[in-house]
């Protein structure tokens, strides 16, 4: 993957620039050399002082006069083996040393100059030892000591703490540390990283100012044209940047992707070309690829490919093929096989697949294929075998169209305790279920007369013909929600009936993983109610329009909700409400924004 | 004939096309949460006490109902106390029962006797981080890839319907589908800062790399250092985001009350430790009276009502040990038999944050 090859780049650079660093930051920590200035200022040479801070500003534009220049404590006496030791970045052994010379000598003091860079190193050891474990919002707050521009002297620690910056939401200062870097260091690799750095943490804006930065230093930033592109073309599929990239520019790329050993750069040339909807070129590249490297995002790179394509059990392959790696492949190939299933005519799948598509479906537990192989059975008249798959669906996600493939199924089989149960323990929830205990003409589902399942003889046999003969047309006057005789509507034998409201089912079965010993159960109240309250986000049960009131809901609402809010539309500004907004092109299966869109052939 | 068509191609695009390029932040302290509880008894009392035959985890102060919430702690304590069987069950009865939603968002609220049972279709979004987080877990504990599609399904939802990623504020976790952006309510966006669940964020990476996660750490760690309301500088359960900077939300209590109390766990879960974080709370907590801690009413900086029992206790003990490595109380270790459901599970889930974040503090 691109991230990894841009890290491990980043890693072997900096792991040398380190080395370079670490033997440069002993000196550069000293920084401007105020000795002078100081020696002046207790001697009480004010004339002298002036203009040695003069020569220093003039030499050093972002110093500025010390604070403690006129109260500052002057070494008592030599303090040689202590900087020594200092030098060395023996700290403890110095603090040790000054203990030693303070017990030894009462009233003995070191210099301001040594304490405040002891305090100083201490805090740059703090600060990398905190990097290590990525303790960024500490080293943020650190690195308050070092002022606007960071410890530019010390590039290794300026890296850190810009990196802090720039992962704690404080990137304009994380910027302003890799600028004072290009503007003050001339080292051409220490300036080739610094924009390597930035790459991995900031915006491309940012990143492309600070390119620029580095080229007006008149440094040749040649070696980094590659990196560039790469962070470019990331920044298009991240939709930071809007602007195309140059055509020059991309062929380079593509021209070092095509020599690459890795799978990275052919790859990213490959996701830029999915994004961008040329799908041809895409699944060229994604198909060099994944011979380079056998990638499971890749492969998801190419499934997507395909399958906007046009080509979707090739799709189904990669997915399928790809499913143990990845969960994303396996969702995809759940979820496009699954739209297979439930087209409204779905042409007849080879048994094969559909045994493959049952074993993925129970290994993974998937609602969405339980219920997919469900409607396909159901459409294919095998209730019995839609019964065990909308059972199973009904136990990893009871959804709305689960549910009510499975009280279908129940009712063409006749199974009558079974479905009571189900419809009553979803009363208050799901109207379309509760409207198949309904005898009005308005909430069932008829079937069309072309329908194998429907031929006359079959419905005679299963008593079904009249409820749901094409013939029968609502009657105005219940259809327009006057009170009827309540009797007459209800199928009283099945509903309302009291059915316990906890779902029991569950696949595979408990039982079989059960420890025994460890399992106990808090007192659990057992009141089984015939009347359904209101729920939150639901609207009205079909049975309302007959005068039946339910209870008010726990947060005392009497009414029903106008829209469901199980559906509800995503708020403005998330991704999905966006998406929305605008599809992208291509896209197969849009259908997602509709979420549970249960078409119903009536 | 019948058809039902869902699928989530276009959540696939996205994913993909955020995946590539920029270097993943690395996970902080990237620790697995699998035997991070092996106190057998405290696992066994707590499972006796609160987790159904069934799998229901029961929420005893509050008329024996359940909440995503609630079955998402179970199942992260399971995780942690290495207990599949029981796991398992949880996580059963969470997907058989809350998940009837058209998304792959769990309905919040759930009531025994009541028919039905659910009570409300709308989703908590904190709920959702939780069993989400969760199933990533038991993913890699148990490797076992049903766990793993499930978690990446619930985070993509949560990834796509749920975060406003490009405020100015930053990125704002909606509380939940329904009631709260500003399109909802006259002073929305409304945010519960302890829905900002930090321990998830450093891990959901693990199903649905293609989200800024980190981006909500950011948020949430900005937007606790403003919503410091009143005298207590406490923040309150509820904040308003219409102005751009957080205020207690209308329409609730403005209180730091039995939401905001888990934000220091959090915190401290996911490695943010810096005194500035816990000093409030610390503070508040420091009030103790024999009444137990103190709920807050921020305008005044007032105890409002008290929290009395011992499992609370873990929270100001985790913060101690987060800032300052105090040690952890050796009686917050065994199970508080008289505890309720919060309470209890809190102190669980403390004890396991401070194990994986600082063991010192369970040294004695």
């Amino acid at each position: 993957m691109p991230e990894r090859l841009i890290l491990t780049r980043i890693g072997l650079l900096a792991a040398a620039l380190l080395m370079l660093g670490c033997a440069a930051g002993v000196a550069q920590t000293l920084r401007v050399d105020e000795t002078a200035l100081r020696y002046y200022a207790a001697q009480g040479q004010v004339k002298r002082v002036e203009a040695e801070a003069r020569r220093l500003a003039r030499l050093n534009p972002d110093w500025s006069m010390p604070e403690d220049l006129w109260t500052a404590r002057l070494p008592m006496g030599d303090e040689g083996p202590f900087w020594a030791l200092f030098s060395a970045g023996d700290i403890e052994g110095l603090k040790r040393a000054i203990a030693q010379r303070q017990s030894a000598e009462p009233g003995w003091l070191p210099s301001d100059d040594l304490l405040r860079k002891i305090k100083r190193r201490e805090l740059r050891n703090e600060i990398l030892s905190k990097a290590a474990s990525s303790k960024w919002s500490l080293i943020a707050d650190l690195a308050a000591e070092f002022g606007k521009n960071g410890p530019v002297e010390d590039v290794e620690l300026a890296w850190v703490v810009a990196e802090a910056f720039a992962r704690t939401d404080r990137k304009p200062e994380a910027k302003a540390i890799f600028a004072a870097i290009l503007t003050r260091r001339t080292d051409i690799s220490e300036r080739h990283a610094t924009i390597q750095k930035a790459i991995a943490l900031l915006p491309m804006a940012d990143v492309e100012a600070l390119f620029e930065l580095a080229r007006n230093g008149n440094t040749d930033m040649s070696a980094l044209g590659i990196d560039m592109t790469r962070a470019r073309m990331a920044a298009v599929l991240r939709e930071e940047r809007q602007a195309p990239i140059d055509t020059a520019e991309l062929a380079a790329f593509e021209a070092f992707a095509t020599a690459a050993q890795e799978a990275a750069p052919a790859g990213l040339v490959a996701w830029l070309a999915l994004k961008q909807d040329r799908l041809e070129v895409a699944l060229n590249w994604f198909k060099i690829a994944i011979t380079r490297d056998r990638d499971p995002m890749i492969a998801h790179g190419l499934a997507l490919t395909l399958l906007r394509l046009g080509q979707t059990r090739e799709a189904q392959e990669i997915a399928f093929a790809w499913r143990e790696p990845l969960a994303a492949n396996a969702i995809l190939f759940i979820d496009t096989f699954a739209a297979e299933l439930t087209k409204p005519s779905p042409a007849p799948v080879e048994p094969d697949r559909l045994l493959r598509y049952a074993k993925v479906t129970l290994e993974s537990r998937s609602a969405e294929g339980a219920q997919a192989l469900g409607w396909y059975a159901y459409n294919s008249c095998e209730f019995a075998t839609a019964v065990d798959w909308f059972r199973r669906a009904t136990a990893w996600q009871p959804r709305e169209a689960s549910v009510l493939g499975h009280a279908l199924s129940l009712q063409r089989l006749k199974r009558t305790r079974e479905f009571a149960e189900l419809v009553n323990r979803y009363d208050g929830l799901f109207p379309t279920v509760v409207g198949l205990a309904f005898r009005d003409g308005r909430e069932e589902v008829r079937t069309e007369s072309r329908n194998p399942c429907d031929r006359p003889a079959t419905a005679r046999e299963d008593g079904t013909a009249g409820a749901y003969s094409q013939a029968r047309v609502p009657q105005p006057d219940l259809a327009y929600g006057q009170k009827g005789a309540p009797g007459a509507l209800v199928r009283t034998a099945e509903f309302p009936l009291a059915v316990a409201m906890e779902n029991p089912l569950r696949f595979p079965d408990p039982a079989a993983r059960k420890t025994g010993a460890e399992v106990a159960r808090p007192r659990e109240p057992e009141q089984r109610q015939l009347v359904a309250r209101r729920v939150s986000g639901v609207t009205a049960m079909p049975y309302e329009r007959f005068g039946f009131a339910l209870l008010p809901g726990w947060n005392g609402a009497s009414e029903p909700s106008d829209s469901s809010m199980i559906d509800r539309a995503p708020a403005q500004g998330t991704i999905a409400a966006q998406a929305d907004a605008a599809p992208p092109v291509g896209v197969v299966a849009s259908s997602a924004s509709q979420s549970v869109a249960m078409r119903l052939r009536r | 004939m019948i058809a039902v068509c869902r699928i989530l191609i276009v959540a696939l695009l996205m994913l993909t096309s955020f995946q590539v390029g920029r270097a993943a932040e690395p996970v902080r302290g990237d620790v697995a949460l699998h035997g991070m509880l092996p106190e057998r008894e405290a696992w066994r009392a707590y499972k006796a006490r609160f987790v159904t035959e069934q799998g229901r985890v029961v929420d005893t102060a509050n008329g024996l109902v359940s909440h995503s919430e609630g079955q998402g702690y179970g199942m992260l304590l399971a995780v942690a106390a290495g207990d599949l069987a029981t796991f398992e069950r949880i996580w059963g009865w969470t997907r058989a029962n809350l998940f009837v939603r058209n998304d792959e968002l769990a309905a919040w609220r759930w009531e025994p006797d009541k028919r039905p049972a659910i009570a409300d279709v709308n989703n908590a979004s904190d709920g959702d981080l939780l069993i989400a987080w969760a199933l990533a877990e038991a993913a890699v504990a148990w490797s076992d890839a049903s766990y793993q599609i499930e978690a990446r399904r619930i985070a993509v939802d949560i990834g796509r319907k749920l975060v406003l990623f490009k405020t100015p504020q930053g990125a704002l976790l909606l509380p939940g589908m329904s009631g709260f952006a500003a399109e909802d309510r006259a002073d929305g966006p409304t945010l519960n800062l302890s829905y900002y669940v930090f321990p998830a964020f450093a891990r959901l990476p693990l199903v649905a790399p293609e989200f800024d996660w980190a981006a909500l750490s950011r948020t949430g760690l900005s937007l606790l250092d403003k919503a410091r309301f009143g005298p207590a500088k406490l923040p309150s359960d509820w904040i308003s985001l219409k102005s751009g900077e957080p205020q207690p939300a209308a329409g609730f209590p403005a209180q730091f009350s039995y939401n905001a109390i888990r934000i220091p766990l959090y915190l401290a879960w996911a490695g943010f430790d810096q005194p500035r974080h816990h000093a409030g709370f610390l503070q508040a907590w420091g009030k103790r009276s024999a009444r137990g801690f103190p709920l807050v009413a921020l305008a005044q900086g007032q105890a409002t009502g008290w929290v009395d029992e011992r499992g609370y206790e873990a929270l100001p003990a985790l913060s101690a040990c987060a800032t300052q490595g105090t040690t952890f109380p050796r009686q917050l270790r065994a199970p508080q038999i008289a505890d309720n459901y919060y309470p209890a599970t809190l102190q669980l889930l403390a004890l396991i944050a401070a194990r994986m974040r600082y063991p010192s503090c369970l040294k004695d």
